[in-house]
């Protein structure tokens, strides 16, 4: 229990220092809200209406603390771009977001592993090389060229779905997936290469211990030894990636977002960010940061699953 | 039996889609503001413009004509405007628009004891607003402007909305259906708009696109079915299988040099570098053709006040460029930066071919990218630049137009003051004589081409795509896309 507190104390610190960071730098860079929003053309009776509406004449310790407490009552404030709720903006974007995660993660685990530990039975003969060296490429090749490939080939040569067009799961589920698919194979594709080497390493690794020769040597057959005993003790290492991975792709994929015209978190991000919306920005590094410790802490206890031994400490 | 029903099911699917005429139309970015009062951007204008109407409403000719009034008439010495409401206009939420809906929207405007006006124009100009009756109301101006009656196209909003941006509603021929921000801002044709000539199509969807090349792939898959403001090599692509239409926009595109800043504050100088700049060039390796060139700050499309033969008046002459750079004491040059928003390539590509023509004149010129916020906030509000590639876009009025250059202008980015200036455009709005005003205006462009205050380089044509049976698209001298006039066939 100990543990759980100290680790939700040392959370709460590194939004608290992230936010305060945040904040201090919008101070610092140039770039204001109300001119961000209204543009060239803006008159100066709007200017200056916005400016009171977004109570910027406030000094910086003034908004911080009304930001802070803001969120202990649950309350992120009001987006300076859009003029709605910051948490509403946030959850609107969550489902495509959730959905790319899910989808890629599924076509990560499924494979990358396999091919990863194919891979390493066949270490340095052709099957072996070929699958590494096509993973070498995957990992060099950028996802959003990767996309724009995928949509000339899929979308406008074969026509399977129509880019820029996102259909919400509850508009119709076959469609919302048919959007998702591509960017997902998108995020996924660089992923796969890396847990395809991850796994190879480690489970070659594993492959050297005298455990495997004694398995081996009281007759098991080879896949059996590589499913049954080394890829328990290969997989942790692979989990740890696949966490970083999973974080990565829940705090928005900004590239494959922009490339597929997806609303996601990526998105969102970049809008506040050069739109100068402070609280949609803190709103997002808070949701960012908690998605990161969440996904942490789910992935200590996958650890304590696959092998007791290890202890949360 | 499944298989029947599946049937069934896609057959209805397929009527639905074909019973409602939807066009989709890819738009950069987010409305700023869905009040139509508080909105500023053009980018919003352009949507907006099919739900909100004024008393007046602009033309595809650039005039205004009656909407919400059904006539107006202005006195004799021009202070005032009379308005006679039509019957009949209905709100997009079943209630006719009463006087009390006009005083509200105006005062909203001007401003009351208790709020700040949302127009600085209403502001400055307008005295007193009242009712005569139920149908005609009487606006007073204290000062005569003559280019105050344009202004009159600002909506005519419901007195009772509590929230005007988070559900607009207005009179025009579509009425708001839903935004999703950084998605889609939906409208669907107004049955009970007051003009009997309906639009055909029943649903816009404006979807909000920011990455270009990814508009064009939607376009090109048919997803979406209007592309505004497709650029001269997505022009390219597409010529021959869409329906293109290249117009002038009313925008003026111009390299504005700090006149604070040495060597800027020199017309030597300046003069100089607009000798020095081919235009014809830009407008054949930027805009592939697609654009026409301009001398001063105002479009041909304003045909009225447009001052005519001023796109040659500094024809490319290096040598006198260099002996002018010699005579301000420049004999080699100088280095110099030329900001530019780097979320449009269009400027960044004009910078570039800039900074090659005025190398042949000795001036280096390094281009320097900048986000727009920080572009709006250093360039454009502080004034913290050298050389800056912008594009302004056109208004209906020429004096809203050539008002960015006036002493007292907040937003005079360009740090250009001059009384002989000032003087002639403050008098041509005094002016109730159309010529003469028409006159005034004219010459102070030709102020701006003598003073070389800027380099004016062209007006974009912007080239709309439209999918190959989509007609009727009509053409504005405003940022304006008007949905009512398209049509399937």
């Amino acid at each position: 229990m100990y543990i759980y507190l100290r680790k939700l104390a040392a959370m709460l610190l590194t939004v608290f220092l992230v936010s305060v960071i945040t904040f201090v730098s919008f101070e610092v860079i140039p770039g204001d809200p109300v001119l961000s929003r209204l543009g060239v053309d803006a008159d100066e009776a709007q200017i200056e209406a916005l400016s009171r509406e977004l109570g910027l004449d406030d000094p910086l310790p003034v908004r911080f603390f009304r930001w802070i407490s803001g969120i202990f009552t649950g309350n992120l404030g009001l987006s300076s771009r859009y003029s709605r709720p910051v948490s509403e903006l946030i959850l609107d974007r969550l489902p495509v977001t959730l959905s790319l995660a899910a989808i890629s993660l599924l076509l990560i685990v499924s494979v990358g592993i396999p091919l990863g530990i194919l891979s390493a039975k066949y270490g340095d003969r052709i099957p072996g090389l070929s699958i590494s060296i096509v993973s070498q490429i995957g990992m060099a090749i950028p996802s959003f060229w990767t996309g724009i490939i995928l949509i000339y080939v899929f979308g406008l040569i074969l026509k399977w779905f129509s880019p820029g067009g996102y259909t919400p799961w509850s508009e119709s589920p076959a469609e919302a997936f048919k959007s998702l698919l591509l960017p997902s194979v998108a995020i996924a594709l660089p992923s796969i290469a890396t847990v395809i080497r991850y796994t190879r390493n480690t489970v070659m690794e594993q492959m050297k211990n005298d455990y495997v020769r004694t398995a081996l040597s009281k007759g098991l057959k080879m896949n059996a030894v590589l499913f049954r005993h080394v890829l328990k003790n290969a997989i942790i290492p692979v989990i740890t990636i696949l966490g970083m991975i999973t974080a990565n792709i829940l705090g928005g994929s900004i590239v494959i977002e922009q490339v597929f015209t997806l609303p996601g978190i990526g998105r969102l991000l970049i809008n506040a960010i050069s739109t100068r919306d402070l609280p949609l920005v803190q709103g997002m590094i808070l949701y960012i940061s908690l998605m990161i410790v969440i996904i942490n802490f789910l992935i200590d206890i996958v650890y304590t699953i696959i092998d007791p031994r290890i202890k949360l400490k | 039996m499944r298989r029947i029903l599946l049937l069934l099911l896609f057959s209805i699917a397929v009527v639905n889609v074909f019973s409602i005429k939807r066009v989709v139309v890819a738009v950069p970015q987010d409305p700023d503001f869905l009040d139509p009062h508080r909105a500023a951007a053009s980018g919003t204008y352009e949507m907006m413009f099919n739900v909100f109407e004024g008393l007046l409403k602009p033309d595809s000719t650039g005039n205004v004509v009656p909407a919400v009034a059904e006539s107006f008439s202005i006195s004799s010495d021009g202070l005032s405007y009379t308005f006679r409401l039509r019957e009949g206009v209905k709100f997009h939420n079943g209630r006719e628009v009463e006087m009390a809906d006009v005083l509200y929207s105006l005062n909203r405007l001007r401003g009351t004891e208790s709020e700040a006006g949302l127009s600085s124009d209403f502001v400055k100009f307008v005295s007193n607003i009242e009712a005569i009756d139920e149908k005609t109301v009487v606006i007073s101006l204290n000062t005569l402007n003559t280019d105050f009656l344009e202004k009159f196209i600002i909506a005519i909003i419901p007195a009772d909305n509590s929230d005007h941006n988070l559900n607009p509603v207005g009179t025009g021929p579509f009425r708001f259906v839903r935004y999703q921000p950084g998605q889609r801002l939906v409208i669907a044709r107004f049955d009970q708009y007051w003009n009997t000539r309906l639009p055909e199509i029943d649903e816009v969807e404006f979807r909000i696109i920011p990455d270009t090349q990814a508009a064009l792939m939607s376009f090109m898959a048919g997803e979406v079915q209007m592309l505004p403001r497709a650029d001269a090599i997505q022009a390219l692509i597409l010529e021959g299988r869409y329906n293109l239409i290249g117009v002038e926009q009313n925008m003026v595109q111009l390299m504005a040099m700090n006149l604070d800043r040495t060597p800027f504050s020199d017309i030597a100088v300046r003069q100089a570098i607009n000798l020095a700049i081919d235009k014809d060039e830009i407008i054949d390796l930027v805009a592939n053709g697609y654009g026409t060139k301009l001398g001063s700050n105002m479009s041909p499309i304003m045909e009225k006040y447009y001052q005519e033969g001023l796109e040659n008046y500094y024809e490319t002459d290096l040598d006198k460029s260099k002996r002018l750079l010699t005579e301000a004491g420049y004999p080699s040059g100088f280095k110099t930066k030329i900001t530019v928003p780097s979320n449009y390539q269009f400027h960044i590509d004009t910078a570039q071919v800039i900074a090659e023509q005025l190398k042949k004149v000795g001036i280096q010129a390094d281009i320097e990218l900048v986000e727009w916020g920080v572009w709006l906030d250093r360039v454009y509000a502080r004034r913290d630049y050298e050389m800056t590639i912008i594009g302004l876009t056109g208004k209906l009025s020429a004096y809203d137009i050539l008002k960015r250059y006036l002493s007292d202008y907040p937003r005079n980015f360009f740090n250009y003051f001059n009384p002989e200036y000032d003087k002639l455009v403050n008098s041509a709005i005094m002016q109730t004589d159309i010529d003469r005003k028409a006159e005034l205006f004219k010459n102070a462009q030709s102020v701006l081409t003598e003073e070389a205050v800027a380099v004016y380089i062209m007006d974009p044509n912007f080239i709309v795509a439209l999918a190959p049976d989509l007609f009727g698209y009509t053409v504005y001298p405003l940022y304006v896309q008007d949905m009512s006039t398209l049509y399937y066939r």
